[in-house]
């Protein structure tokens, strides 16, 4: 079974490679997708489920 | 339709009114005051007024006190500043050289620096007090020169601040924010806390911690389209702050410093934790001697503040 800290490093991959997704974060049972969209985003992550939360991209204020 | 007389009367003499609103057409006065407190007094004291016969319903809204964003002297956290060539950004505090002790300027990068415009600046840059979109200008609103800041990279590389320090050459009270008080030295968030700011353009907000570990990718640095990765990033469950309120520090309910304000989106407000802000700017920001009793003036949702300016 993988560390959650292995599924953040691959979370972080997703964040690169996907213009959608804006952000990533974990608890100690999931890992958190901030996205544009649902887009692309895996429902589970090296068995880790994906919660998405869905906003605008972050910008400088 | 004019306000009516003893409602300016009372917008002079009641300081928890902040404002007024002409009659509008559904029989509506708004009232604009401090807190909720006061909104209930407002709504009890005078449910209704009439106007050249007619009833109007008073409708309060708690907006936070209203600030001009003017000069300000001696300088103090939650006004406008900024890089003599940019906009407006809010100036964050005054906190001190952690090896010389001399007296800084806080607040992000992208305030104090010229990175909007494509490339961070000098050392030695002006800052000007109010920010240039506010009306200040060279050299009679210069309050500082631009003194260090922490570079903002670029993928493949990620950042943990967007901050920087200036001089301060005009007069200043130390560790001292609008509509906070003197901060209480610097603490750690945890999701779930309450958290405040007072900002150049919303003034006082507060929201609650969602997020302490986030990364994010944050769009604007060196170009509109252009995006830097931020690590280890405190993340508001609601907007806490607009455009022009980057720099304005986040305190939590104990007053102590958790985060400086930099980003967000249409749902959520971004902090650089004031951890990585200290250490990498080689800043100190200590206990304060706090009034004891002495509240946070009373906060507004941001939210509300928005859709006071959408209906208008």
């Amino acid at each position: 079974m993988a560390t959650i800290i292995e599924a953040l490093n691959e979370a972080k991959r997703i964040l690169s490679a996907r213009p959608n997704v804006v952000g990533i974060s974990y608890r100690a049972d999931r890992i958190i997708v901030y996205a544009t969209s649902t887009e692309g985003i895996p429902t589970t992550i090296l068995g880790f489920p994906v919660e998405i939360i869905i906003t605008g991209r972050f910008e400088v204020l | 339709m004019p306000i009516p007389k003893e409602l300016r009367k009372k917008l002079e003499e009641d300081p928890s009114i902040t404002g007024i609103s002409d009659p509008v057409e559904e029989r509506k006065i708004r009232i604009y005051v401090e807190s909720e407190e006061d909104a209930k007094r407002v709504l009890m004291e005078m449910p209704e007024i009439k106007i050249a016969g007619v009833s109007y319903k008073v409708e309060p809204i708690v907006s936070g006190r209203f600030y001009a964003l003017s000069r300000v002297r001696p300088l103090v956290g939650g006004i406008s500043v900024g890089n003599y060539r940019i906009t407006a950004g809010t100036l964050g505090m005054i906190v001190r050289d952690k090896k010389t002790k001399q007296p800084l300027i806080l607040s992000n990068n992208h305030v104090l620096t010229q990175i909007m415009l494509g490339v961070e600046g000098e050392i030695g840059d002006y800052v000007v007090q109010p920010g240039p979109y506010d009306g200040g200008k060279v050299p009679e609103d210069v309050v500082g020169r631009l003194l260090r800041f922490v570079s903002i990279k670029l993928p493949p590389e990620t950042n943990l601040v967007d901050a920087a320090v200036a001089s301060v050459e005009v007069d200043f009270k130390e560790l001292e924010v609008r509509g906070i008080g003197r901060v209480n030295g610097i603490g750690v968030a945890k999701e779930g806390d309450k958290v405040y700011k007072f900002g150049r353009t919303t003034g006082l907000t507060s929201s609650t911690i969602m997020d302490q570990f986030a990364t994010i990718k944050v769009y604007g640095y060196y170009s509109p389209d252009t995006y830097a990765i931020f690590e280890d990033q405190l993340i508001t469950s609601t907007p806490l702050m607009l455009g022009g309120d980057s720099g304005s520090i986040i305190v939590n309910e104990r007053r102590e410093v958790v985060g400086l304000g930099f980003a967000g989106s249409d749902r959520f407000s971004c902090a650089n934790k004031i951890q990585h802000v200290v250490e990498l700017l080689d800043i100190e920001i200590p206990k304060g001697a706090i009034v004891m009793g002495e509240p946070i003036l009373a906060i507004t949702a941001l939210s509300s503040i928005i859709s006071t300016l959408i209906s208008k």
